[in-house]
């Protein structure tokens, strides 16, 4: 298959254009930003699967506009015909999280990437290109034929009966129903990449108490691939539904029912025992931990964590998303403590002077 | 609406949350998971919640713990179910209960971490077919229909060093459902005094949350309390034989 990518860059677009065309599947056209209206027209006509920006295209003589002009255009001018295209912001800033989180508010674009992180880690990048043209194609059809969104996650009938209301009802409105850009953002951003009702495999790992180490750790993932999210954005985000996980563990384990009750060596005796996984090691604790009830990670090492060990993250979640947490280590070398809430920034203060 | 419809409970669930959060604005509580609750439990006119569970951590060392352990971690597993076809003025509507409490104590040096149990259990038996069995005439021990227990599932095997555990005493204590046990953890492990937890002054003092707790009293003691208070009540469960034995035994 084929994706089209329009490329608007101010500077030299040959390696980027290079990088991108390394996955034969993408087809990379690149646009001179020179005249605003013209690049309008350009993405307008192109029939383009995807929109790259280089951020800073005033960069070049005679430009007066960035990318986030472009692309407030491309979202709203056309309201009432809009041009459903993923937009990806793309930067030789490295730090592209940080200023990207400014225009976010203006839901603009639906990734940013830094040129760095491209080159390096391209085929990471390459999949998660092709996803997020997938998943607006699959929801052009979906709202094309007035369809409801909820099927996009391919939900399992067991989980079915479980699934919180309020995303049910959020998916459900015509903010997203009407709206791919938004429908699309919500369902990335909201529900497959935070630890909630959806995991990763890091978290997976640590509940389960098992280290990702281990040689067994693949043939236990398959056991438990019945769980595993297929849904929108599954081909680049590796999910299980974490309630799957834990009603197959009351099942395998009804003596010892509770995942968090178990710690790491006792949950990796019981799947020894009952897989006949030999080679099953069980995840250990950092220097500084004191528990190895591990449920988390730490945000910034991706190390198992349990909370009681944690320094909590300073962001809002949603009432089906996990909080998250700082490992010590990973708090000692943060920019500024205000990355941790207020009430753990006072304990690692105390913890500090001791 | 009746007190023990999942739909009434479902909605103090929500308002809890509400207003739990009103006050403890750092989020030292994980209690989001009962809006969870509160969205999925069945629409019914009974009660019918699986099992919750909510872990509370406790960053601060508290008074006289041997050993001495610098912080805690409370996992909380509480579920219940009551049987429709019960006459609540006469019997004891609830068919299943479960209140289970793990304490986990960390200590400084890198030891081993330490665990306590607690459980409340209902005392009441059902054969294969989900009848119950009636335990006729004098128990070998005193088993009050609702008792609080130390031990349980969770200390099997561990390293008791020098100390003793005993399955005894049962201690009567009246059920609690998901509010009262979140009232009593919060009562008995955090203390208002503390800084960090003085917010915990104004919850109990809010008006919406004295009336979910008034209401689950009004659903889990006041039969029980109305039981005990009365020698010659016409309840079949809440009678003093049942509630407190020890008080009947000769």
């Amino acid at each position: 298959m084929e994706y089209n990518i329009l490329y608007i860059e101010d500077g030299d677009p040959s390696s980027i254009i290079s990088d991108l065309q390394e996955d034969e599947e993408l087809k990379v056209e690149y646009h001179d930003p020179q005249d605003f209206e013209k690049s309008i027209n350009k993405v307008k006509t192109s029939g383009t699967d995807l929109l790259l920006l280089d951020f800073r295209l005033s960069d070049k003589k005679g430009v007066i506009y960035d990318a986030p002009t472009l692309a407030q255009t491309i979202r709203t001018v056309h309201a009432n015909d809009p041009i459903d295209l993923p937009i990806v912001l793309i930067s030789s800033e490295e730090k592209i999280s940080e200023f990207y989180k400014d225009y976010t508010s203006l839901d603009l674009f639906d990734m940013a990437i830094s040129k760095m992180a491209l080159s390096e880690q391209s085929e990471k990048y390459h999949i998660r290109i092709k996803s997020v043209i997938k998943a607006y194609s699959a929801l052009r059809v979906v709202k094309g034929n007035s369809q409801p969104l909820l099927p996009v996650l391919n939900i399992p009938d067991l989980l079915n009966d479980k699934f919180d209301l309020r995303i049910k009802d959020l998916l459900d409105s015509s903010k997203y129903k009407n709206n791919i850009f938004m429908a699309s953002d919500f369902i990335l951003n909201q529900i497959v990449r935070p630890s909630g009702i959806l995991i990763g495999e890091d978290i997976l790992a640590a509940r389960l108490g098992v280290s990702l180490e281990s040689g067994d750790w693949n043939t236990l993932k398959s056991i438990l691939d019945e769980f595993k999210y297929s849904g929108l954005y599954s081909d680049a985000y590796e999910r299980w539904w974490f309630i799957g996980v834990e009603n197959w563990w009351k099942s395998i384990s009804p003596e010892n029912s509770s995942l968090k009750r178990l710690r790491a060596s006792e949950k990796v005796s019981i799947l020894k025992a009952i897989f006949e996984l030999p080679n099953l090691q069980e995840a250990t604790k950092d220097k500084y931990s004191k528990s190895d009830y591990f449920w988390t990670i730490c945000n910034k090492y991706h190390s198992p964590l349990d909370p009681i060990d944690g320094f909590e993250k300073n962001s809002s979640q949603e009432p089906w998303q996990d909080k998250s947490y700082f490992s010590i280590e990973a708090v000692s070398s943060l920019e500024s403590l205000t990355e941790i809430t207020a009430i753990d920034k006072r304990r690692y203060i105390e913890y500090t002077k001791e | 609406m009746d007190i023990w419809s999942n739909k009434s409970i479902a909605r103090d669930l929500n308002d809890y949350v509400a207003v739990v959060k009103k006050y403890d604005q750092m989020y030292t509580f994980d209690i989001d998971k009962l809006l969870e609750v509160s969205r999925t439990i069945a629409d019914i006119d009974h009660c019918e919640i699986d099992t919750i569970e909510i872990e509370f951590r406790l960053l601060k060392s508290i008074a006289k713990t041997v050993p001495q352990v610098n912080s805690l971690k409370i996992n909380l597993q509480n579920a219940i179910s009551t049987d429709p076809t019960k006459d609540i003025s006469t019997e004891d509507p609830i068919k299943n209960y479960k209140f289970d409490m793990m304490i986990v104590g960390f200590l400084d040096n890198g030891s081993e971490p330490v665990i306590n149990c607690w459980h409340l259990d209902c005392d009441r038996f059902y054969d294969a077919d989900g009848q119950l069995v009636e335990v006729k005439g004098k128990q070998k021990y005193t088993h009050p229909l609702y008792h609080f227990q130390f031990g349980g599932g969770g200390m099997d095997g561990r390293h008791s060093g020098d100390i003793l555990l005993l399955a005894a005493p049962r201690i009567p204590h009246p059920p609690m459902d998901i509010f009262l046990s979140i009232h009593f953890i919060l009562k008995n492990f955090y203390s208002a005094k503390e800084t960090s937890y003085s917010f915990l002054l104004d919850l109990y003092d809010d008006e919406d949350y004295k009336a979910i707790i008034h209401r689950a009293k009004q659903r889990m003691w006041f039969p029980y309390f109305d039981g005990l208070a009365s020698a010659d009540n016409h309840h079949q469960d809440f009678k003093l034989s049942k509630l407190f034995p020890l008080a009947e035994d000769s």
